[in-house]
């Protein structure tokens, strides 16, 4: 494949991200923020999510499967969820956690351990999806190209 | 300030790429701590674990006995409810700022921040 081919398909992949509901603009921002001074300042931020996304889930599960639930500590590992999802843009992950709160309001434990699912599977979803991504950007820069920028 | 590392690291990102000197600081008690006369804006979420961000917006005002002395001080926040909003403005916060925000409307509010020296007639 040449490089204006591989730079193609990162364009179209991307696109595909967004049009998926998969990132949202603040994705865009982040690759905004990235210059020479920061060069890998989006996969720090990424890298960082996916730490943060794994122990939220995982001290989620552990709060869930108590006899007695402390949905309000609930609550908040999805408010912190939340707004890691936000920064970096990974709507589908954020969505999940809008809906994940209204259910600790309510104290429905089913309705939240359908949730915790929910999350795993998008979280995970969308850490393939930016895996992929890199790699593509990586395959352009180590062939001697630049990253396009792509309009949504 | 800000309890959640990620929405700190793209903040700091996003101030760090409109030329400011940034400090991050993930608790109360360490903002309180690290803060001097050279921190000219205060960016805080206010639900964070230990001392809110009120009442370190308290601290700091208690700190500076005139205004103009006091560094800005602005809730960047997730929350976007009407009691949110009434704390903000009942400890005299400068201005509620919703989170994430976009590059230039980032630059406006920076804008008018320190030019008027509040945001507080301006709608974020």
């Amino acid at each position: 494949m040449d490089l204006t081919q591989m730079q193609r398909r990162l364009v179209d992949y991307t696109s595909s991200l967004f049009r998926e509901g998969y990132l949202d603009d603040q994705f865009t921002q982040l690759q905004q923020l990235q210059d020479e001074s920061n060069p890998d300042f989006v996969f720090e931020v990424v890298t960082l999510f996916f730490e943060d996304s794994q122990r939220l889930i995982n001290e989620l599960g552990e709060a869930l499967d108590q006899q007695n639930v402390d949905f309000k500590k609930v609550d908040a590992h999805v408010h912190q969820l939340k707004g890691s999802s936000s920064s970096i843009g990974a709507q589908r992950v954020k969505n999940v956690c809008v809906i994940f709160r209204n259910y600790c309001e309510e104290r429905n434990t089913e309705r939240c351990m359908r949730c915790l699912q929910q999350l795993k599977h998008e979280n995970s979803l969308v850490k393939t999806k930016l895996e992929t991504l890199f790699r593509l950007q990586q395959q352009i820069l180590t062939a001697g190209g630049s990253i396009p920028m792509w309009s949504e | 300030m800000d309890g959640n590392g990620v929405s700190r690291m793209a903040t700091k990102g996003l101030l760090v790429h409109l030329g400011c000197d940034v400090t991050t600081v993930g608790l109360s008690e360490e903002c309180l701590r690290i803060f001097s006369h050279e921190h000219k804006v205060v960016f805080t979420d206010v639900g964070i674990s230990g001392m809110d961000g009120y009442e370190v917006v308290s601290v700091l005002q208690d700190r500076f006995s005139a205004h103009h002395q006091r560094p800005l001080i602005t809730a960047l926040t997730t929350n976007t409810d009407w009691v949110t909003k009434d704390n903000c403005l009942w400890v005299s916060m400068d201005g509620v700022v919703l989170k994430p925000v976009l590059l230039e409307k980032m630059r406006s509010i920076l804008l008018v921040l320190l030019q008027n020296g509040t945001l507080r007639k301006t709608r974020y």
